[in-house]
């Protein structure tokens, strides 16, 4: 097996904004669970471009997490890339296979925040040194400037009495400060592209806007690219600029986040939509949707959303559906977009939604 | 004027240092700490002590030599006899019993380090006139087996026991760690199977066995071993001849250990501050060395402390085989004679309450150090 550590990675500057900075082509991901094999990524292919935000959505399970695991080669030990290609700065990522072979990209040209704050610092030793030890590793600073810039960073990230924080231990830490932290050792290699892997679900409501908002602030600063993982459609409309939506291990449906709020086209994006907790009016019913989602165990014909659809057509349940173009930038994968299906109408209430998210997120609609 | 001032500064500096050494916690922690092991320690001595007071009192001198005695005088006998009752601490100068709290009171005030006087003899059977006394801060007793005071007994044997359990630590320590972290590199990969067999083979073997074996296998002057001369019993002018015994305590122990450092080792290195610490780019073996193995050794080194300290109790097979004068014969030794050696046996366990109450409060005080979470409450 070829040794990756030093293969030569072009310059992140190489890459100008706007310009394609991942391209994940026909991904598959599989996990062997006692002798059986488990496909949570199945043929997904994606660009993200540089300076971009990309929210992923989707419900628990549908495979978020495992796919930008793939980005930085953190899959568990009994899960492997089984297909397809990840083109990231010249090289292609899939071709990386022991821990060292990363250590090049991780914390250095990908960074992760993780969701529970309170898990991800060594609870044992000085928020300080935690810092330190990444700047110092991958920016080869001394001690001293290490500890300076390592100051900087807290004081970025918004932590008061950042000087003599630094020695503190992450139990003096609340929660929401500790993701700060997490966040700043994110940031303390100015990388390339920055993964948020729920970031905010472990915190209360007022702590979480908070932390968007710092989030997108550093964006600005340093222009780093962000892969957000929410099941929160809520958050994506404060923090992206395109969505993919995802579902049973397959993008499902992408495009920006104008698009996706309003003119959704796959069935699954309507009933994410619908069941947004911001949205729901007291006593109202809304679109919900029923059902599990398929084993990942099993092989699954046709679209594997069809048997949760109300509007499933017969193909659904034979064959898979291909992406169909709504728009240079929005796609979606769903039979109901190809010319030969009857008009669907999509259900009222989407309409009535995408109003009140452009009343909720000014957001919407701008740009 | 000013010198004074100055003065009185300096003596309300060190006023106030004093104040603040009392609101801090653990130093209040150890403190209470330190006050409620001498409770229990008290309540240990009274308990130890009114059972003794049950034992008939012809546990207490040899009933030969009263017969002796009594065949040429029964007046003298019977004032030898309550001499040695009074010296028991079961009954006054003139042989009549005294109350158990009695007994206790007097133990207590024996075993508190201040300097005392305690008469050990007389000129009379009256006990009017000292002959003999014993001077010092902690008085145990008289071991009989031993003809010496308990006190000096201990003392003399507590040395080479202390040396043997810390040399017998540090090489544990040495070699299990080492082997735990190799384990735990890779749960189920070939270190980890030998490590196991290793491990498994170990716990097989009988300890005496293995002892017994290896007394002759490292120690006969004609085996393989014969050219170290290591020799078959302890010599203290010939160090070496600790080589046998420590190597059969460290082998044995090395799984002890290991097993909780590979375990412990296994679950930091699930934890998610490995991932982070991965997803920040940390080699595996930096991550290993300055974030895994020293969260996993806190559960580890409050023991070391126990370990050491009972280590010092002694190990009766080991001092037995390799004839080797610690503390761990002693109390079979207490246990073996014409009347059972009294003041040897409740010194004893004086002793061993006393040094594992410390080796708690050490066990405590280290894990603080390593673990910056665990904030002592005084209450
Ligand atoms: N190490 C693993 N071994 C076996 N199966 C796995 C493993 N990791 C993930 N999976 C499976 O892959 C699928 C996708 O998991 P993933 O963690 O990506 O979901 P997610 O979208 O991030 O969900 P959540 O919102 O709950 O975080 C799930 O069915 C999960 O059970
Ligand atoms: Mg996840």
């Amino acid at each position: 097996m070829a040794n990756m550590k030093n293969v030569k990675l072009t310059n992140p500057a190489d890459v100008k904004k706007g310009e394609v900075i991942v391209s994940v082509k026909d991904l598959v991901v599989q996990f062997s669970v006692r002798h059986r094999i488990l496909t949570a990524i199945r043929h997904i292919s994606l660009d993200i471009y540089k300076g971009e935000t990309i929210a992923i959505v989707g419900e628990s399970g549908s495979g978020k997490s495992v796919f930008t695991k793939t980005l930085t080669g953190m899959l568990e030990e009994n899960g492997r890339i089984s297909n397809g290609s990840i083109a990231y700065a010249g090289t292609d990522l899939t071709q990386f296979h022991t821990n060292e072979d990363w250590l090049n990209i991780r914390g250095k040209r990908i960074a992760t925040v993780f969701q529970d704050p309170m898990t991800s610092l060594n609870p044992l030793r000085r928020i300080g040194s935690q810092i330190t030890e990444v700047i110092r590793l991958h920016r080869g600073l001394s001690k001293e400037a290490a500890k300076a810039e390592a100051i900087n960073l807290l004081k970025r990230v918004g932590i008061k009495d950042a000087e003599n924080r630094y020695n503190d231990y992450p139990f003096q830490y609340s929660g929401g400060m500790r993701q700060r932290v997490v966040i700043a050792i994110a940031l303390a290699c100015a990388p390339d592209i920055l993964i948020c892997d729920e970031p905010t679900t472990a915190l209360d409501v007022t702590i979480q806007a908070q932390i968007l908002s710092l989030i997108n602030e550093l964006k600005q600063e340093y222009g780093f690219t962000v892969i957000f993982i929410t099941h929160d459609l809520g958050v994506v409309a404060e923090v992206a600029d395109r969505v993919a939506v995802m579902y049973a291990g397959q993008i499902v449906e992408y495009g920006t986040v104008n698009e996706i709020y309003y003119d959704p086209r796959h069935p699954y994006t309507w009933s994410l939509l619908s069941s947004l907790p911001q949205l729901g009016e007291k006593g109202e019913t809304l679109y919900s949707i029923t059902g599990t989602p398929p084993s990942l165990f099993n092989e699954i014909k046709g679209d594997a959303f069809a048997p949760r659809n109300p509007y499933a057509l017969e193909i659904d349940f034979v064959k898979e559906p291909p992406m169909f173009k709504v728009s240079e930038t929005h796609y979606a994968k769903t039979w109901l977009l190809d010319p030969r299906a009857p008009k669907v109408e999509r259900p009222a209430i989407i309409g009535e939604i995408s109003d009140r998210v452009a009343k909720i997120y000014s957001h919407g609609g701008e740009e | 004027m000013d010198t004074t001032l100055k003065q009185e500064n300096k003596f309300l500096v060190a006023l106030k240092k004093v104040g603040r050494a009392f609101k801090n916690q653990t130093f209040l922690y150890i403190v209470k700490r330190v006050l409620s092991s001498l409770f229990t320690l008290v309540l240990l001595v009274a308990l130890v002590t009114a059972l003794i007071r049950l034992l008939p009192d012809t546990k207490f001198y040899d009933v030969a030599t009263y017969k002796k005695i009594a065949g040429t005088s029964k007046v003298m006998a019977n004032r030898w006899r309550s001499m040695q009752l009074f010296l028991a601490g079961r009954a006054d100068a003139n042989g009549n019993p005294v109350p158990v709290l009695y007994s206790i009171g007097r133990y207590i005030l024996n075993i508190l380090p201040y300097y005392k006087t305690i008469p050990q003899s007389w000129t009379d059977y009256s006990c009017t006139t000292v002959l003999e006394s014993w001077t010092g801060f902690v008085y145990l007793g008289y071991s009989k087996s031993m003809s010496s005071y308990v006190t000096n007994v201990i003392a003399s044997r507590m040395g080479i026991s202390f040396r043997i359990s810390l040399y017998t630590i540090i090489f544990s320590y040495l070699f299990a760690v080492p082997l735990g972290i190799a384990m735990a590199k890779k749960p189920g990969g070939t270190v980890d199977k030998i490590g196991n067999v290793f491990i498994v083979l170990n716990y097989a073997i009988p300890g005496l066995v293995f002892y017994l074996v290896m007394w002759d296998v490292l120690g006969n002057a004609n085996g393989a071993f014969g050219w170290a001369n290591f020799g078959l019993a302890y010599d203290e002018t010939r160090p070496l001849t600790l080589v046998p015994p420590i190597f059969c305590i460290v082998f044995l122990g090395i799984p002890g250990i290991s097993i909780w450092v590979r375990r412990f080792m296994i679950d930091e290195l699930s934890s998610d501050y490995v991932k982070f610490a991965r997803s920040k780019g940390l080699s595996e073996n930096r991550i290993m060395y300055t974030h895994v193995l020293r969260n996993a050794m806190v559960p580890l080194v409050r023991n070391i402390p126990a370990t050491f300290l009972g280590a010092i109790i002694g190990s009766y097979y080991v001092e037995k085989i390799w004839t080797i004068p610690g503390t761990g014969l002693l109390l079979v030794k207490a246990l073996q004679g014409v009347t059972p050696d009294i003041d040897l046996i409740e010194g004893l366990t004086v002793i061993y309450a006393a040094i594992s109450m410390v080796s708690f409060l050490l066990g405590d005080l280290i894990t603080i150090l390593f673990d910056p979470r665990i904030k002592l409450e005084s209450n």
